[in-house]
């Protein structure tokens, strides 16, 4: 989808526009911590909202995927057991995401929504209707941590669609993209607030993006190569092994990643009645793939850090999804215990191939 | 005032960080009431990580093993009692017994769960009100007390030593410091005689006997070209090498060679809660209340966030059925609180004020972050109690607690050990690395509980471990049923054959050592520390 329309609005305005939002419907907005660190929150005055972050270091998910959700629940009335779905889908604004986060939004949707197999009647009730009330109000980057690597992931720094509004700033005002019929009515229902955008502030935003670029840092993730190895199939069985023996399992990655959506589902209650809950899941524990009975297909680290990526690279999910599994949002870099994130990986599987004592068995292969 | 008075501004609330309440490193992360948690940042420890344990923690806040309301037992059932009437029936039955066989005859438990401030009301509560000196906990098992140091001071380090502990497993953000000191090139050296995560890490990794691990520890440090910055981390894992003076005389080695040495605890709170009074002041020991208990000369016991039948099974069960009367403040419904005749709830680390010490001596605050669910916390319930019992117990502030701040320096003496013997070539090793399995704290959460119950599902009643290449040779296949022999008695275990087990050591692990103690000896007990030791045991294995 193409950009359906260039406004921009005012600093002033746009606090004005992100109040009357917050008193209609739940505006989530990076809010500053305690410690420092910025978090998105539900936000009820527009001061709390902080504008001096890069990201944070959750990605907004939780409001599309709780970790921790109430799906049904279930009672015993005479023979019969009454079971009701639970289904809570506030209207909701995200004000302040990244370009990476949007990304990852469109992503989940496309599993949860059952495009992923073309079926559409497939699609998760509860994701779905979340969904569907929610807007987003992107911010596009402009300074990119040293953590970041989004440029080489096709997740960023600026979007072309994904979003409803995609705000860029341009030092006195905000120029808004708008990407969706979703963000249209937004911008005509509150128009006084907006203005035309003129050329030269369009072509501004263009030579702000060429400019980005220059300020990434240090993790390159060029994922094109590994996309190739890993669909052959042709890595050899060390490089798995030895990021295995550095890999902690903890499953922070998978958490904190904005395109994973593992989850496992659990009953609460007795007898009588209760409730099912679905919590989030990592692919990294070695309890989520052991099968009844003891089996488990990937017993080891090696094997289940292969699978993860595996799934995030290989062709046939990349045929599926739309894309392939990483946006560059670097939050891996930062929460990874053994430091062998998504660069370090991706940076290992390649230099795999250079190695001579690779060589070899690659080539078997 | 009250602590719960001023949090009903949740919006600013939240934005405060807490502390996790599963292993000593001390994470600091953001606690949401929708039931999830993000590491914090900008926090010295977990600089934006956390473990499976850390993530689990959120797992809590909708714990179906939560207990909610007091509870007091009327013929053999628990019921639901109000807060007042809970608290005065617990006053009465100590107070009464308390009169009848003199303070003495009442055992009180701390805890590394609860906070620094509700352990020092817990002390104050047994000296004055209960007027006892039985005042200890299951969490001291195989705490050491140690220098101050600091874990970001790893990752700029040259050489790190991993003398016998598995931090991989037991201290996930410790190891993740390991980890970045190797990413900027120090050097590991790891002395275990089994094969853990960080040995196939390391530079050097020596394998030697458990018998022989302190000695060669010894050497290796005598020997040791020592650069600025080394590190020596240990735990309570040590303890199992031999007895805490040996232990104690490596560790003095170390030091004068230049090394630093760290102490990893293994429980949240537990310097903090020694530091409180939690330890043994001319009084018994835990071990030794639950077995004069077991005998009948003691007759209360007040426990305090802890759930002793998770180590003591058979022990814990034995004690109760002598016990007149059994208290016990916690947040879980756990096996001590099913036995209780009075329970009370408690809160979690999220949901109260007060300070923690973790491993490294860092004092942190702990501040509620979700909006209050009970009408009190263990701090009014123990007050509430020092009243009924007609003592004045003043309010744990911050300047009472650091005013009564207690060392604890124990003289530690030497001890007999077993030695190897020629007829028996294997050595039978408990294993502590599976530390949290089977606690009252996992089987709350749902992830980790899975995580941690794999092995169990496995072998129910334990198995022992033994190293690939032993297993070849005395073709042993994996999973049979084996016999195994010690000088003291044998018993029947499934074995698992991997390369964790060094060559000639048998490992089966240290929370179900109840399973195996009857058939391989009893435990001992280190009586400077008053603290059972599980000792290296010659042992023998064949194929059923």
């Amino acid at each position: 989808m193409a950009i359906l329309a260039y406004r921009k609005i005012r600093k002033e305005n746009l606090m004005e526009l992100l109040q009357k939002i917050a008193s209609e419907e739940e505006l989530i907005a990076p809010v500053e911590m305690f410690g420092g660190e910025a978090l998105f929150q539900p936000v009820k005055d527009v001061r709390d909202i902080t504008f001096n972050y890069v990201n944070t270091l959750f990605p907004p998910k939780q409001f599309l995927l709780p970790r921790f959700e109430k799906i049904l629940t279930y009672k015993k009335e005479g023979e019969e057991f009454k079971v009701e779905e639970i289904i809570e889908a506030p209207r909701r604004t995200i004000f302040g995401i990244r370009p990476c986060d949007v990304e990852g939004i469109r992503y989940t949707e496309h599993f949860y929504s059952g495009k992923m197999f073309n079926r559409e009647d497939l699609a998760d009730p509860h994701f779905m209707a979340r969904r569907n009330n929610l807007t987003i109000i992107s911010v596009a980057c402009l300074n990119p941590a040293p953590t970041c690597f989004c440029v080489c992931c096709d997740g960023g720094p600026f979007l072309e669609k994904g979003f409803d509004l995609q705000l860029t700033d341009l030092e006195e005002v905000w120029l808004c993209e708008v990407g969706s019929q979703k963000g249209m009515a937004l911008v005509e229902r509150f128009s006084p607030l907006f203005e035309e955008a003129e050329e030269k502030e369009i072509q501004r935003r263009k030579k702000l993006e060429e400019e980005v670029l220059e300020r990434f840092g240090p993790y390159p993730a060029f994922s094109g190569a590994t996309l190739r190895n890993i669909t052959r199939g042709d890595i050899p069985r060390q490089v798995w092994e030895s990021l295995g023996e550095r890999c902690i399992v903890c499953g922070g990655w998978q958490f904190l990643c904005p395109l994973c959506f593992c989850y496992t589902v659990v009953d609460i209650g007795n007898e009588e009645e209760g409730y099912r809950a679905r919590v989030w899941d990592s692919c990294h524990y070695e309890g989520y793939s052991r099968l009844a009975g003891g089996p488990n297909p990937r017993k080891g680290r090696d094997r289940r850090r292969e699978r993860c990526i595996f799934h995030k690279f290989s062709w046939q999910y990349v045929e599926r999804m739309g894309r392939h599994g990483c946006v560059g949002c670097g939050r891996c870099v930062i929460t990874c215990m053994g430091y062998v994130h998504m660069p370090q990986t991706v940076w290992e599987i390649r230099s795999a191939f250079r190695e001579e004592k690779y060589k070899k068995e690659a080539k078997v292969r | 005032m009250r602590a719960q008075d001023d949090i009903t501004n949740v919006e600013k609330l939240k934005k405060q960080p807490t502390i996790c309440s599963f292993c000593g490193c001390g994470c600091g992360l953001y606690f949401f009431p929708e039931g999830f948690l993000v590491p914090a940042q900008n926090h010295p420890i977990s600089r934006g990580k956390l473990c499976l344990r850390g993530w689990s923690y959120a797992d809590l806040r909708f714990t179906p093993k939560r207990l909610k309301a007091p509870l007091v037992r009327r013929n053999g059932k628990l019921e639901e009692t109000s807060w007042d009437e809970t608290i005065h029936i617990a006053g009465e039955a100590l107070k009464s017994l308390r009169d009848k066989y003199g303070g003495e005859a009442i055992g009180v438990l701390g805890s590394a769960r609860a906070s620094v401030e509700e352990n020092f009301t817990l002390h104050q509560l047994a000296r004055k009100a209960l007027r006892t000196k039985n005042i200890d906990s299951f969490y001291r098992l195989g705490f050491l007390p140690s220098e101050k140091f600091s874990f970001p001071d790893l990752e700029g380090a040259e050489q790190i030593i991993l003398l016998a502990c598995d931090v991989a497993e037991r201290h996930a953000q410790a190891a993740s410091f390991v980890i970045g000191a190797l990413s900027r090139g120090a050097f590991l050296y790891v002395i275990d005689p089994r094969l853990p995560q960080m040995g196939k890490l390391a530079s050097i990794h020596i394998q030697p006997s458990p018998f022989e691990l302190l000695k060669e520890a010894e050497d290796f440090i005598e020997n040791l070209d020592v650069r600025e910055s080394t590190y020596l981390l240990y735990s309570s894992e040590i303890t199992l090498y031999g007895w805490a003076y040996e232990a104690q005389r490596v560790i003095e080695k170390a030091v004068t060679k230049g090394i630093k040495p760290l102490f990893l605890c293994d429980y949240a709170n537990q310097k903090g809660m020694v530091e409180a009074g939690i330890h043994p002041q001319g009084g018994l020991s835990f071990y030794e209340m639950l077995d004069e208990a077991r005998k009948g000369n003691i007759k209360a016991l007040v426990i305090l966030c802890d759930n002793p039948p998770e180590r003591f099974p058979e022990l814990f069960r034995e004690a109760r059925e002598k016990l007149e009367f059994l208290l016990v403040i916690d947040p879980l419904r756990s096996e001590a609180v099913e036995m209780a005749d009075v329970a009370i709830p408690g809160t979690f680390f999220f949901e109260k004020e007060g300070s923690v010490i973790n491993a490294e001596g860092r004092r942190q605050g702990l501040h509620p972050t979700v909006p209050p669910t009970l009408e009190r916390n263990e701090i009014d319930t123990l007050l509430a109690l020092g009243a009924e019992l007609g003592a004045h117990i003043p309010y744990p502030s911050g300047e009472l607690v650091e005013m009564e701040r207690k060392e604890w320096k124990p003289e530690i003496a030497p001890t007999p050990q077993n030695v190897p013997n020629p007829d028996y070539p294997f050595t039978l090793l408990l294993d502590p690395s599976y530390i949290w399995s089977g606690t009252a704290m996992a089987q709350a959460t749902f992830i980790f509980k899975r995580e941690s119950n794999i092995i169990l599902s496995d072998f129910p009643d334990g198995f022992v471990n033994i190293n690939s290449e032993d297993a070849k040779e005395l073709k042993i296949r994996d999973r049979a049923i084996v016999k195994i022999e010690t000088p003291l008695g044998s018993l029947s275990l499934p074995a698992y054959t991997t390369l964790r087990a060094g060559r000639g050591v048998l490992l089966f692990p240290l929370y179900l050592w109840e399973k195996v103690s009857k058939a391989l000896g009893g435990v001992e007990i280190d009586r400077s520390l008053g603290m059972p030791i599980f000792k290296p045991l010659p042992a023998r294995i064949e194929e059923e």
